[in-house]
């Protein structure tokens, strides 16, 4: 059966993120990224967009 | 188009596919069919979840549309990066440790085998007709570009596609993915730096964005909320989070390609890589087109850039001559304003006559949006040969990547959710294997089929992104019940879908809201009916989770 068969194999637990030790701080950091993002684009667009 | 541009292209199709097809020998079981075994590395996910989104028509689009009016459509991903977190949160953790097939599979679970038909079904509409939309939108673009028939273009991409996603699965479709990706980005940097080096030789990169900002095209960031105004800072946030939570968190040609990963971490990671590189990819995606922009202020581009219905207007036609006045004009102020600031009243009134006159000469071509031409003109015309043909074997693959992952998509939920749920419960491997390969090739001729009578739909984007709209919203909202809504069980789940179609076709028929909000609407009424109907539900038909 398609489920029993891949069972062992998919329940495998979560593991850690490569960086920053927590899934949590990934996300925050994420987030961070995303409104430095949006700063750049406020100051690409004010610089350069006349 | 020149012979060697036909022998790249047609050979860096080749090896994409025979790439693909030989990281993908031994497919010989169901889960290495479907989810690749679950061996697939973050990377390889990442780029063909990447691949998957940017579909042919979005590729040439994007570029005209930053011709055209700038960069205001990369604020359209500011929700991409939220709704990934919150799908990292809640969503992937549900179904790796439900160990899913497909997303559907779990609705089961959670409520009864006749929610999980109704939304296999759904998607199998939903997915069956757009996917055939996929399939044609790039070939009207290459017909008109590169004079194929295009019965003739979705026949071929659609062999090739069934061919290698029937013999490989999705070890294929991501391998081919990972490649194409790739061949994409090498050729949109390609572009990048050929329009700006093919500019005069004065004409230096910051003057090519001095001139690109004077005509309003680095208009990267509106903070004003206009909710009559498709692309600002807010409807991104808002509209595009919304958007992206049920693409990637309902729709079976995402879920299934971070479905492959060994574990959660794997899922996780390729979809975080996506939420961090996409803003940047379509930045420069943009960015190109902006450039393309300023490379023809000084190489004269034709009126219309579709070649048959420029052919419509008559040769001594008043616009014509406008146009070649104005295109003149503001030449000749552009370079003045690299050299002085005081030019750019002069150069801004020269570029809103050469507007004028092409919104002039689309009324009078039957109203033609040639924004999907603007891009492949400069690639075929201008572009040094072998490189013009990497960038349109670049846009086929696209196609292709896009058109198999809904295929696959559709396959697996027609295996797993109807023909294993309801005609062959205990079937053996082998059976369900071949019944995957079989359905992939119908799904795949489907495809083909029905692109043969998407010419008379009109705007196929629109087409593609309307349908979409008209399903998500419900599935989003039986998704949402069943993550967070412990106590509302099957029946109410059920009746919650079918009255929020029916909501969302109301609307569809009956009102004028923009199809972008049909995801918020059908979401909320299955949510709120669910709810609602759960109140009156005996607590012994609550399911476990």
């Amino acid at each position: 059966m398609l489920h029993q068969k891949s069972t062992a194999a998919s329940l495998k637990e979560d593991g850690p993120p490569p960086v920053l030790g927590t899934w949590n701080r990934i996300y925050a950091a994420i987030l961070i990224y995303l409104v430095c993002i949006i700063i750049a684009f406020g100051v690409f667009t004010a610089a350069f967009n006349r | 188009m020149k012979t060697f541009d036909w022998i790249v292209m047609c050979a860096t199709l080749a090896f994409i596919v025979l790439y693909g097809l030989w990281r993908s020998r031994e497919t010989d079981t169901v889960d290495k069919y479907l989810r690749g075994n679950r061996e697939m590395p973050w990377y390889a996910m990442a780029l063909s979840i990447m691949a998957t989104q940017a579909s042919a028509i979005t590729f040439i689009s994007t570029t005209g549309q930053a011709y055209v009016e700038g960069m205001r459509f990369a604020q359209f991903y500011f929700g991409l990066p939220v709704a990934m977190i919150l799908i990292c949160m809640f969503v992937v953790p549900f179904f790796y440790r439900a160990n899913v097939y497909t997303a559907y599979e779990y609705l089961e679970r959670r409520f009864d085998a006749k929610t999980r038909a109704l939304v296999s079904i759904i998607f199998l509409i939903q997915r069956g007709l757009g996917t055939g939309l996929i399939l044609y939108a790039p070939a009207i673009v290459l017909t008109v570009t590169l004079g194929l028939p295009d019965t003739a273009t979705t026949w071929i991409m659609g062999l090739i596609v069934i061919t290698y996603t029937t013999l490989g699965g999705i070890r294929a479709i991501t391998w081919t993915d990972v490649q194409q990706m790739i061949i994409m980005m090498f050729g949109l940097i390609s572009s990048c730096v050929a329009a700006v080096w093919m500019m005069p030789a004065n004409v230096h990169l910051m003057d090519a964005v001095k001139l690109a900002g004077a005509a309003g095209r680095l208009n990267a960031l509106v903070t004003h909320f206009d909710p009559n105004d498709r692309y600002n800072m807010w409807s991104g946030l808002i509209g595009g989070m919304f958007l992206f939570l049920a693409y990637f968190g309902c729709d079976q040609s995402q879920v299934q390609r971070y479905l492959t990963g060994k574990n959660m971490a794997q899922g996780r990671i390729s979809l975080l890589f996506n939420a961090m590189a996409k803003i940047p990819m379509q930045f420069f995606i943009l960015f190109t087109g902006t450039m393309v922009f300023v490379f023809f202020i000084f190489e004269p581009a034709p009126l219309l850039f579709h070649k048959t219905e420029l052919a419509t207007i008559a040769a001594d036609a008043p616009v014509r001559a406008e146009y070649e006045s104005a295109i003149v004009a503001r030449k000749e102020a552009a370079l003045r304003l690299m050299k002085d600031d005081a030019a750019q009243g002069e150069f801004r009134a020269a570029q809103e006559r050469v507007t004028a006159a092409r919104t002039q000469a689309s009324k009078l071509a039957h109203n033609v949006n040639d924004t999907n031409f603007i891009f492949l003109n400069f690639v075929t015309k201008y572009l040094p040969p072998g490189l013009a043909g990497l960038i349109l074997a670049a846009i086929f693959g696209a196609a292709m990547s896009a058109s198999s992952a809904e295929i696959n998509s559709l396959a697996t939920v027609s295996v797993i959710d109807l023909y294993k749920r309801f005609a062959k419960r205990d079937g053996t491997d082998r059976q369900y294997l071949n019944a995957s390969r079989a359905f992939t090739v119908f799904w795949g001729a489907y495809a083909v089929v029905t692109s043969q009578f998407a010419r008379n739909m009109g705007s196929l984007i629109e087409a593609v992104n309307t349908l979409g709209s008209l399903f998500y919203g419900s599935m989003l909202g039986v998704f949402v019940l069943a993550f967070f809504f412990p106590k509302v069980s099957g029946t109410p789940a059920f009746i919650g879908v079918l009255a929020g179609e029916a909501a969302i076709l109301s609307c569809y028929r009956f009102t004028g809201i923009s199809y972008l909000w049909f995801n918020v609407i059908g979401a909320f009424v299955v949510i709120a009916t669910g709810v609602l109907l759960a109140a009156f539900k005996p607590a012994n038909e609550i399911r476990a989770t």
